[in-house]
């Protein structure tokens, strides 16, 4: 027995010398990751277009896509690459979604006729038009969707974020990306934020939410109103400041607020969203959040123009059905669409729900956490820092501001019957994306 | 005050368990007579192993040298560190112990006892079993006023042999009075320490006295192997530990002569090199306190600044170490106070040595300051407080060099043996426990107690 014993001790101790590699086995992805992150410089070429075959069921599909007559939807992305995150489309999702445009007989416009429109100014635009928009500058999206826009003829607006841009992050496009990007002629650049791209503490208990949405937290205290118009203006101002500085090409005419919330959707002051809003259209004449998606139509609040986010999952199939869900009925239904007014619970009497449930809809917790932006850690942490998008539990009002007969086409679809009351500041509510993905399997419009 | 340095536990074990484990079986603490060939394959693999280890460090260090640039505190740091221990490493293949050079010069042993009673017997006899011409091998056994039968058990040996002498303190005084008196009752050339845990391996004493043919060596190290290793994981871990410390750090530092710890377990100092220095030795302060602990290391300090000191790798001893966590870290932070007095000292004079050796011995003050906040950066601040990333780096780093540690001791140590994975894990235990004392140990420096309790159980070797 002592024998045994003792072979088996023996084995066991031989055994540690492979068993210690173990743990650097493990380890190995993560180094290489962090590596990359921290060290390699990461190519920034942009990346070919991928090929793309439709059948030919699908493209009679796109092929029919109806037309629409003063509207213009847009269309937003975060990052083209292929993890699967949230916020990321792959590269060859994108390339199938720009094929299925094309396809559709969509042109995309760019940001000055896509603002001429908003002034009532409709010449030169063509039959189909669409405003597609990247948010934050990021390098993946510049390097993924390049050609695929070259390829289809399609342009471009990127949502620069201005310290990145100026702070040279591996993640981010620098100022001589984003000027060859402008040279190209595919690209417009427009502001996303100063550096105002990040929570902010607004409470004890540590929450935390949108920079533009929120007054913050100076020690013990929130920051008096003054500070927060202070501090907001100052960020957008600086941002547009640096973009003028470094862009040649930069004519500031829109913004895109991050995390599509300034304070309309959640905010710990009610002055907040009327403040910011007025002063964004001061300084622009369009500002885009993300939500209520929909097509822009003349009837659209320029304080707050909805997009369609385009996420990991959305494939072009469900971007078509988005889209052509989302075309504007005619001018009697678009009337009715805007009947509800600032300041009123509105619901939908087919639906019968009760009416003015609570004045003031609670505010939905932040549950994201923006990650610190140290140079080093910001890069790793990117995956997470996407914006999420604002949701709110209660239903959506105007269904046909993006999907006018949603409701009707889809009563198998459990629905919560929660009114909504449209605070006096923010003049549409919000519309949650959710629904409209699961808009893929109706059928056409009749 | 209390120098004696025998737990409870030891005491117990005490002299039987060293004659029994010097006579029977030695675990993986001796060599090497039964290593078969499968332990010779294994410790190929092993060696095999750890330069692959090195070389994936050094080719990843410098491939992304870069960090240095993206990250310059940190990054500096951690190439400063991962420079110096594999520069221990290299130096310690260069070191060769001293040739035979027939030298027998007259010894002095002295050996302080402070209750004592059931250890120092055997430990006596050890010394005079020493294959050493009797007429040049002088024992001194200083009672320092022991309130047990130690002064008994010392008279029943010297009884027995006249080569055995007796100094008894009627009252107790101090460790480095009982040495001083020792020394200052003697008259031989060198004087060597003993602690009365340490049993002597018989040729150890010739063995370390060849160093001395070089004039300007003041004193020399023997190398202390643990002598209780299979009693806990505690002891396991400090048997690989020690053989690190001794075969590879002191190797190290002997290439330059600037060994820098003789340690109580076994060191012999040349009587020239002390003899001037035995006065503020035995009455060293340190902010306005007696300095009690750490002696050896004082004593080193004293003579290195004109002497060299060496390291000798066949001058074998064992020792008991502390077997359980509790007087295992109260040793430690006794360690790292002494250490903290006397870097001082060292720090003041190391330069005029050779420019190798004090650059070692600056960083070897300096990177111990620095490790505890490298790792609450690594491991506490940047996932808890700036969120996300967990710290693989900074642990695969540490992975890698307690990898090297343990492979060291498994390629040479002479059977290949499981104990190696302790020396692993010791690394860790090391960062857990033993890293954060640093900052304590500065901070109550001044404090001379050995422990918590006045009899705590204690060894003042390093």
């Amino acid at each position: 027995m002592t024998t045994l014993k003792h072979v088996i001790v023996r084995i066991l101790t031989v055994l540690l010398l492979p068993v210690s590699l173990l743990p650097i086995y493990f380890a190995l992805p993560r180094l290489k990751a962090e590596f990359s992150h921290v060290i390699k410089e990461p190519a920034r070429d942009t990346l070919a277009s991928l090929n793309v075959v439709f059948s030919s069921q699908e493209k009679a599909r796109w092929s029919k896509f109806p037309d629409y007559r003063n509207a213009i939807p847009v269309l937003t992305y975060h990052g083209i690459n292929d993890r699967n995150d949230v916020y990321s489309v792959s590269r060859h999702s994108f390339s199938a979604q720009m094929e299925m445009l094309d396809g559709a007989g969509f042109e995309s416009v760019s940001i000055e006729q896509y603002v001429r429109f908003l002034n009532g100014d409709s010449e030169g635009l063509p039959e189909k038009p669409v405003l597609i928009t990247f948010d934050d500058g990021r390098l993946d999206s510049y390097r993924g969707a390049d050609m695929v826009l070259a390829k289809h003829g399609f342009r471009a607006t990127m949502f620069v974020i201005a310290s990145a841009a100026e702070a040279d992050d591996n993640f981010y496009l620098n100022w001589n990306e984003l000027n060859q990007m402008a040279e190209s002629g595919r690209w417009d650049l427009q502001e996303h934020a100063g550096a105002g791209h990040h929570n902010v503490r607004h409470g004890r208990n540590g929450a935390s939410g949108p920079f533009y949405a929120f007054r913050q937290m100076v020690g013990h205290e929130l920051e008096t109103f003054a500070d927060y118009k202070q501090r907001v203006t100052q960020d957008v101002l600086e941002g547009k400041r640096l973009m003028a500085e470094h862009l040649p090409s930069f004519r500031p005419l829109t913004f895109a607020v991050p995390y599509g919330n300034y304070g309309q959707q959640e905010t710990n002051d009610r002055r907040i969203p009327g403040f910011f809003d007025g002063f964004l259209r001061q300084h622009f004449k369009a500002v885009f959040v993300v939500n209520p998606a929909g097509f822009t139509t003349k009837h659209t609040p320029r304080g707050q123009i909805g997009r369609y986010e385009v996420r990991t999952y959305t494939t072009a199939g469900r971007l078509f059905n988005w889209l052509r869900n989302g075309v504007p009925a005619g001018r009697g239904q678009e009337l009715l669409a805007n009947w509800c007014r600032p300041g009123w619970t509105c619901q939908p009497r087919r639906r019968g729900g009760k009416r003015g449930q609570d004045a003031s809809s609670p505010s939905i917790p932040v549950s994201q956490q923006q990650p610190v932006t140290d140079g080093l850690q910001f890069a790793s942490a990117q995956p997470q820092s996407q914006p999420q998008p604002q949701r709110v539990s209660a239903e959506p009002r105007q269904q046909s501001q993006s999907t006018p007969s949603q409701p009707r086409r889809q009563p198998s679809q459990p629905r919560k019957k929660v009114p909504v009351t449209v605070p006096k500041t923010a003049p549409a509510p919000v519309v949650p994306s959710a629904p409209l993905d699961a808009l893929e399997e109706l059928p056409g419009v009749p | 005050m209390h120098f004696a340095i025998r737990s409870l536990e030891v005491r117990a074990a005490g002299a039987r368990e060293m004659a029994r484990r010097l006579l029977g079986p030695i675990g993986p603490g001796a060599v090497s007579s039964s290593a078969s060939l499968l332990d010779h394959i294994l410790r190929l693999v092993s060696g095999v192993y750890l330069i692959a280890i090195v070389v994936a460090i050094v080719a990843y260090k410098t491939a992304f040298i870069e960090v240095v640039v993206v990250d310059p505190v940190f990054g500096i740091y951690s190439v400063i560190v991962c420079t110096y221990i594999l520069s221990r490493f290299f130096l310690s293949l260069l070191y060769r112990p001293s040739r035979d050079h027939g030298l027998e010069p007259s010894v002095a042993l002295v050996v302080p006892a402070f209750n004592e009673e059931e250890a120092i017997a055997s430990s006596v006899r050890a010394i005079l079993d020493l294959d050493y011409p009797e007429s040049k091998l002088e024992v001194v056994v200083i009672n320092d006023g022991s309130t047990d039968g130690t002064l008994a058990a010392i008279q029943a040996v010297a009884a027995e042999t006249p080569r055995v002498r007796v100094i008894d303190f009627p009252e107790n005084k101090g460790k480095r009075a009982a040495m001083a008196a020792g020394i200052r009752a003697t008259t031989a050339e060198m004087v060597a320490f003993v602690d009365s845990d340490s049993v002597l391996e018989p040729d150890a004493m010739r063995s370390l006295v060849q160093g001395f043919a070089d004039p300007t060596v003041g004193a020399i190290a023997g190398h202390a192997d643990v002598l209780n290793v299979s009693d806990s994981w505690i002891t396991r871990m400090q048997a690989v530990r020690y053989y690190v410390a001794f075969r590879v750090i002191k190797a190290a530092e002997s290439v330059f002569g600037t060994v820098s710890c003789c340690s109580g377990c076994f060191s012999v100092y040349r009587r020239s090199a002390i003899l001037p220095h035995l006065e503020p030795w035995e009455n060293q302060h340190f902010l306005r306190r007696q300095a009690t602990y750490g002696d050896d290391r004082s004593l080193t300090n004293y003579v290195l600044r004109g002497w060299k000191t060496r390291y000798d790798s066949r001058a074998l001893s064992h020792t008991i170490v502390p077997d359980n966590f509790g007087q295992f870290l109260r040793q430690q932070l006794r360690w790292k106070r002494s250490w903290t007095r006397e870097s001082l000292i060292v720090a003041k004079f190391i330069w005029r040595k050779h420019p190798l050796g004090s650059m070692a011995a600056y960083l070897g003050i300096l990177l111990p300051l620095v490790a505890p906040i490298v790792a609450c950066r690594a491991i506490l601040w940047i996932p808890f407080v700036q969120g996300g990333r967990t710290p693989v780096l900074y642990l695969v780093g540490i992975y890698a060099m307690a990898l090297i540690y343990g492979l060291y001791y498994a390629c040479r140590h002479g059977r290949y043996a499981g104990l190696w994975m302790y020396g692993v894990f010791f690394v860790f235990f090391y960062l857990a426990f033993l890293l954060w004392q640093t900052y304590y140990a500065i901070a109550t420096a001044a404090n001379g107690s050995w422990g918590t309790r006045p009899s705590a159980p204690a060894k003042a070797a390093s």
